[in-house]
């Protein structure tokens, strides 16, 4: 189906949808792009966080700041969402993909720390993780079909793939 | 400097006079940095302002544009008396011009991965004439730290430093500029990033200088 719209997710966002929509995030540099599937009502969502933890953030909860976000509220909030569309939380299957480093200063390592509270995250909350494409120095774009479940994930060094 | 956090109604009290103070800054800062990339290139360098704005730091790439094609980016850290990032951008053709006008042997090389020194020199020399604009017309002292190149998306390369900036800041002042060296078809791409305890500095330094001049000016 090639006319089914596409929903982009910007930084600190996220979406969910049923089935035929793609939902789209762009540019994912050290922040991480979480996917939640439930294959057999074709319902899912795409979380863009940029840091690990709302616990562990500098910045004291701000009434202002989303919990989007962040890693570990993020993904509570989507999967809560989700669920409110017809996913049986039960079924949900989870993809996680970004947390690049592409500089060489590395001293704060946020890409690395997003990718093990979101993993952290979805073991906690008793999602399987099936598919994952994370580190290394490239950045990512992802576009997750919801017909299907699949996630192209696009690069500029390493081609293109589909997990 | 002390951490404070600005909600959105705190930000609507930014007066029409401190934005346009801003803004004058920046054109300032980048029409100098065009001074300095005009004597590298031989070539008169157009600059235009894009946008000069306050905005929550997730929302930064829908100021600057969202793109996933091929850039050479490089950031350095403003240090010191303010903080923020300063982020140059060339387009994959706009990086092979800049190579081919600056490299001095006949056998160009224009791989950008090996090229990469190069971007980062240019890169830090018009980041640094930005900053040293502030110091003489403002009396800040700030600094740069050492540029860091990367080739890759646009959008992966700023999301890299606005994660890294977002964890210190919720609200990032956004000057973003664009460089033409239309004989060479070099265009680049200019953004300053300063958290908010930065933006508070200049604009206090603004209110000094005006208090300077004996000028009262009611908000």
């Amino acid at each position: 189906m090639t006319d089914s719209s596409l929903i982009l997710v910007g930084t600190g966002d996220y979406a969910v949808a049923r089935s035929p929509v793609k939902l789209k995030a762009s540019g994912l540099g050290s922040c991480v792009g979480i996917t939640l599937y439930d294959r057999e009502t074709k319902v899912g969502g795409l979380i863009h966080v940029m840091l690990p933890s709302i616990k562990e953030a500098c910045l004291k909860a701000n009434p202002a700041s989303n919990p989007a976000k962040f890693a570990d509220s993020g993904i509570e909030h989507l999967l809560e969402e989700v669920v409110k569309i017809g996913a049986c939380r039960k079924r949900l299957e989870a993809k996680v993909v970004g947390g690049a480093s592409m500089f060489s200063t590395t001293h704060l390592n946020i890409g690395e720390r997003n990718t093990k509270l979101a993993k952290k995250t979805l073991e906690e909350l008793g999602v399987a993780i099936v598919a994952e494409d994370t580190g290394k120095n490239y950045g990512r774009t992802i576009t997750f079909d919801i017909s299907t479940g699949d996630l192209l994930v696009k690069t500029v060094l390493e081609g293109n793939k589909i997990i | 400097m002390g951490q404070e956090i600005r909600n959105l109604s705190e930000l609507r009290n930014l007066s029409d006079f401190e934005y346009g103070a801003l803004k004058e800054i920046g054109n300032i800062g980048v029409g100098n940095s065009a001074t300095s990339l005009s004597r590298l290139v031989h070539n008169s360098v157009q600059t235009r302002i894009l946008n000069t704005r306050l905005e929550l730091i997730e929302n930064v790439p829908k100021v600057t544009g969202i793109s996933d094609f091929p850039f050479v980016g490089t950031f350095v850290h403003i240090e010191k008396e303010l903080n923020g990032y300063i982020l140059v951008f060339f387009s994959e053709d706009s990086a092979r011009a800049l190579c081919q006008t600056l490299s001095v042997n006949e056998g160009k090389n224009l791989s950008l991965e090996t090229n990469k020194p190069l971007f980062e020199e240019v890169s830090h020399i018009l980041a640094g004439t930005f900053i040293s604009t502030l110091d003489n017309f403002l009396h800040i002292d700030a600094s740069i730290s050492t540029p860091y190149t990367a080739y890759d998306m646009f959008s992966s390369i700023l999301n890299y430093v606005l994660t890294e900036m977002s964890c210190k800041a919720d609200f990032a002042l956004i000057f973003d500029a664009e460089f033409l060296v239309k004989e060479k078809k070099i265009n680049g791409n200019f953004v300053t990033l300063l958290d908010p305890a930065s933006l508070d500095y200049v604009l206090k330094k603004v209110n000094d200088i005006i208090n300077g001049m004996d000028i009262n000016y009611m908000d």
